[in-house]
């Protein structure tokens, strides 16, 4: 499988401000790519410069076999895109926009006929004829998302794109990027972790202007998320907590009002032998016992740090 | 360069401004006071209460008899009319397209930025130089042919209330018809220019027209010249002038196509 992106060592500075500090990443065609890090942490700067609108302090940057720096309108021919605060021409409709979209592309009246007619249906806005000024968020957006697809872009990138969205907005978004799996690469910048976990291949996790880690989703939450144990008992919570956050396989013992137990251990193996008798020796009635795994939001958090989100 | 895509940029942006009530309210006002409203009613005064032209001798005295042609029978009112229509008027034909070219050429790249929509434009494979020409051409076209309406108008007006003053057919005269086909175009390309330019780097359409509103004053100092009898320019001399403008525009456009890169834009962008 081939790279659609390719980022070595990308560097950005603004004056005396480093806002990308040798960025490496590597996205491979056909993925759903998750950008994650918080407000701040340099992933817009990112996508500006892989569009060509930014140039690069340092580093090199390929795009779908182009190098950015020298091929800037090449690599937006094969590109879609969708800013993270999308404007619309208002007093338009929906076919219409599609339609000036197209023509910035140079796509032909007949191509461009059809393919609109696709894009409505795939947005849901088949037979909206309203103009977009009298759009809900949640139908711009995924206008936005047809748009960015007029070119039958081989990469789509989209900056932020359900941020602004109530749950149903998000919800219709994320299966319109679902829907695109295996047709286009996806590279979508995002802060919310829960929409990576839902539809991405493959995350990294950008903090600060440097990407602390990259990986597919299964195996970052295998590689940081897999020591944990889960135990629910009836009674006695409280004393059973103690007696394990006293163990030396115990990092970190968690208690919910509810009576279960999270302890984030360093060998799973010793752990799952040595609760259950902890558990009979003190007679307490064992509802629950299972290994736990971390969720992207736990991996988050223990990478990127407390307090930013 | 591929100019279907200047075009598609340039077509969008036309349908925009003559949707938007805030450029086309004074687009409209302005020129029907200025095309309508005065000759109309300086021809009506001339006509009406002839003896007004009294008043005008000291306006008169300022034209050379050479300004105004051997015309059979011409009264003192006919020979203010000439001179009015022919002379005074000229000056605001070249306001109104600069007013114009102002107006729509302020709101190219600002107004975009201020409804937020420039930076999806930005991501499209359209050339630095496609946006350029196509913000440029959105301006341009509907400035010379909103001017060429004006005076279509205004040749129908002034001949109409004109020629009982004046006795004959009089008007358009040939430095009107170099005028409006070389020195417009070329007056209006030079003052678009320069306004898209500001408009790049404005935050806001209104900064943009307010910058921008200044290369209007060059041109009143014209208008004034002009209608104070101190300049009078034949159609030889306002074509001189129009080639002198073509040849600023075609170095300005140039250096505007190299110098233009979206990049910069792209940092004045929220």
């Amino acid at each position: 499988m081939s790279a659609a992106v390719e980022i070595r060592r990308l560097t950005k500075t603004y004056g005396h401000k480093r806002a990308l500090d040798r960025v490496d990443l590597q996205v491979e065609e056909g993925s759903i790519f998750g950008f994650l890090g918080p407000n701040g942490a340099g992933k817009t700067t990112t996508l500006r410069i892989l569009t060509g609108l930014a140039r690069p302090t340092k580093g090199t940057v390929r795009v779908l076999g182009h190098d950015v720096a020298t091929a800037d309108n090449a690599v937006r021919a094969d590109i879609g895109f969708l800013p993270d605060v999308p404007g619309f021409y208002e007093w338009m409709t929906a076919e219409e926009f599609l339609h000036f979209a197209g023509g910035l592309f140079g796509i032909g009246r007949k191509v461009l006929d059809e393919r609109t007619g696709v894009l409505l249906e795939l947005a849901g806005l088949t037979g909206v004829t309203t103009r977009i000024g009298g759009y809900s968020r949640g139908m711009k957006q995924r206008l936005g998302v047809a748009q960015a697809l007029i070119n039958a872009p081989r990469l789509l990138m989209l900056d932020e794109p359900t941020s602004a969205l109530d749950p149903m907005g998000r919800k219709e978004v994320l299966d319109m990027l679902q829907s695109l799996r295996g047709r286009t690469t996806v590279f979508f910048s995002t802060h919310i972790l829960a929409d990576v976990e839902r539809i991405c291949d493959t995350v990294a996790i950008l903090d600060r202007g440097r990407v602390v880690v990259q990986a597919p989703i299964d195996e970052l939450k295998a590689r940081y998320g897999a020591e944990k144990v889960v135990i629910e008992v009836g009674e006695g919570a409280d004393e059973l907590a103690e007696a394990i956050g006293r163990m030396e396989w115990a990092t970190k013992v968690e208690r919910d009002t509810n009576g279960t137990i999270s302890v984030t251990v360093s060998d799973a193996g010793v752990a799952s032998r040595e609760v259950p008798a902890m558990v009979a020796a003190r007679k307490l009635p064992l509802l629950r016992m299972e290994a736990g795994e971390m969720g992207l939001e736990e991996v988050f958090v223990q990478l990127v740090g407390g307090g930013q989100q | 360069m591929r100019w279907s895509r200047a075009w598609t940029v340039a077509t969008k942006d036309m349908r925009e401004t003559f949707s938007t009530a805030q450029l086309v309210v004074p687009l409209i006002i302005v020129p029907l006071v200025v095309v309508v409203g005065y000759p109309s009613l300086f021809l009506l005064a001339l006509r009406l209460t002839p003896g007004s032209v009294e008043g005008l001798q000291g306006f008169l005295s300022g034209f050379p008899d050479s300004a105004i042609p051997a015309i059979p029978h011409l009264t003192s009112a006919g020979r203010a009319a000439y001179v009015a229509i022919v002379y005074l008027f000229a000056g605001f034909f070249l306001l109104v397209p600069v007013m114009v070219s102002t107006v729509v050429a302020a709101n190219s790249f600002a107004g975009e930025k201020e409804r937020r929509t420039l930076e999806g434009l930005l991501y499209t494979p359209v050339s630095d130089s496609e946006l350029v020409v196509g913000k440029i051409s959105a301006a341009f076209v509907p400035t010379i042919v909103f001017t060429w309406g004006c005076f279509a108008v205004y040749t129908a007006i002034v001949d109409l209330l004109g020629i009982p003053v004046v006795g004959q057919l009089f008007f358009p005269t040939a430095s009107w018809w170099v005028l409006m086909l070389l020195l417009v175009p070329a007056v209006s390309l030079l003052v678009i220019s320069i306004v898209v330019l500001i408009s790049a780097k404005a935050r806001g359409f209104q900064e943009a027209n307010a910058i921008g509103g200044s290369v209007i004053l060059p041109v009143i100092g014209l208008v004034a010249a002009q209608a104070s009898g101190l300049m009078v320019l034949s159609s030889g001399l306002i074509a001189a002038t129009a080639l002198l403008f073509a040849l600023v525009d075609a170095a300005l456009l140039y250096l505007i196509v190299r110098v233009f890169k979206r990049s910069r834009i792209v940092s004045y962008l929220p």
